[in-house]
């Protein structure tokens, strides 16, 4: 491992500060600015003699002080208040359908108009499923399928032919059907998970506009216990479904 | 709004720097396409017009969530990849017009100060 020198030991310690200073700022705006701010002195060192502690200083004076820097940021940032309509949306999305599916078009309205969620989670929440977690049972009830015997059978008579077809799922090994499930119940409960990991930043991660690339955020006591109470959903689901497939 | 008192110099030009750094970035933009680091040093060359570099990168992030710039990556002969910043039509439009009433303004300006000197 390459040893520091004293200039690197400055330079980190700026950086120390700088993302101290920080914390108070959306993390992903903050990481990117301190990228930024890494990038602007490793620019700026290629053409300072190497070594040159005072030179390092002066350059750290010239980019501004940490606290300064974490105020000029603050100031770029809008802050977004997260309303009631947005906490709504994600169980609006997962639970709404049973509320005559109404409560899922709602959502849907929540989901769309608001500015809190990427065009990728939009569509995630529309698509994964319609209708969210009724849309499971919709789908369980078109891709379940059905066993079905023709063939004679009266009382009294020995049954000549009885010739049994299987549809759908049936057609699979019970372990396919079980994964099919788990996926068909764990996907919405999933994409409510994800909607409210969104909304727990409170801001439009404006470093990331397509939404692609998840950031790692602080996470709140409030989300912490959301998340407790999504598995214990989960795990229940898991456990209603295994009795039905089982049965 | 904070009203301007005598003696509030500095204020006054800290407000006016901000103001008219975001355009001299966009003029910076017109010849070329540049990163962050070249954009600041240009702007640390002219006089007055940067107090701290670091304050150019959250001005950069402004511009570019108000579709004035773009970014993309370009790779580096001396180390990572860099952002480079690029003007948007819209940001050509909005550093005309700044000039033609920056001109205006700093014309008016002049001539009622030295009228009075």
């Amino acid at each position: 491992m390459k040893e520091l020198t004293t200039s690197d030991r400055i330079v980190e310690e700026y950086l120390d500060n700088l993302r101290d200073a920080l914390r108070s700022v959306n993390p992903s705006r903050a990481k990117e600015f301190v990228a930024e701010i890494k990038q602007h002195i490793a620019d700026a060192r290629a053409n300072l003699v190497p070594g040159d502690e005072v030179a390092i200083r002066n350059l750290l004076e010239r980019i501004g002080s940490p606290i300064a820097l974490a105020n000029e940021l603050e100031e770029t940032e809008t802050p977004r208040t997260v309303g009631g309509m947005d906490r709504a949306t994600p169980w609006l999305i997962a639970f709404g359908g049973f509320a005559f599916g109404f409560g899922w078009f709602v959502g849907l309205y929540g989901l769309w108009t608001s500015k809190t969620w990427h065009i990728w989670d939009k569509l995630l929440g529309t698509i994964i499923w319609p209708g969210g977690l009724l849309g499971t049972f919709y789908l369980f009830v078109a891709f379940a399928g059905s066993e079905n015997c023709h063939g004679v059978s009266r009382l009294g008579q020995v049954v000549a032919a009885l010739s049994c077809s299987s549809q759908g799922l049936l057609v699979l090994p019970r372990a396919f059907q079980f994964l099919t499930g788990f996926v068909m119940v764990a996907a919405p409960i999933f994409t409510m998970f994800r909607l409210n990991e969104v909304l727990a930043r409170g801001y439009v991660d404006e470093s990331n506009r397509r939404g692609i690339r998840l950031v790692k955020s602080r996470r709140s006591a409030r989300t912490r216990t959301s998340t407790h109470v999504v598995w214990i959903i989960l795990a229940l689901m898991v456990l209603f479904f295994y009795i039905f497939v089982a049965a | 709004m904070s009203y301007m008192v005598v003696g509030g110099t500095d204020k006054l030009l800290a407000q006016m720097r901000r103001g008219a750094i975001e355009y001299c970035v966009l003029a910076l933009l017109m010849s070329k396409d540049r990163y962050g680091f070249e954009i600041t040093r240009e702007l640390s060359a002219a006089n007055e017009l940067v107090t701290s570099e670091g304050t150019v990168y959250p001005l950069l992030t402004r511009l570019r969530n108000d579709g004035l710039v773009d970014t993309y990556w370009q790779e580096s002969t001396e180390g990572p990849p860099r952002r480079y910043y690029r003007i948007t039509p819209s940001g050509k439009r909005a550093l005309k017009s700044f000039i033609d009433q920056w001109a205006r303004f700093r014309d008016s300006v002049d001539t009622i100060l030295s009228k009075e000197r």
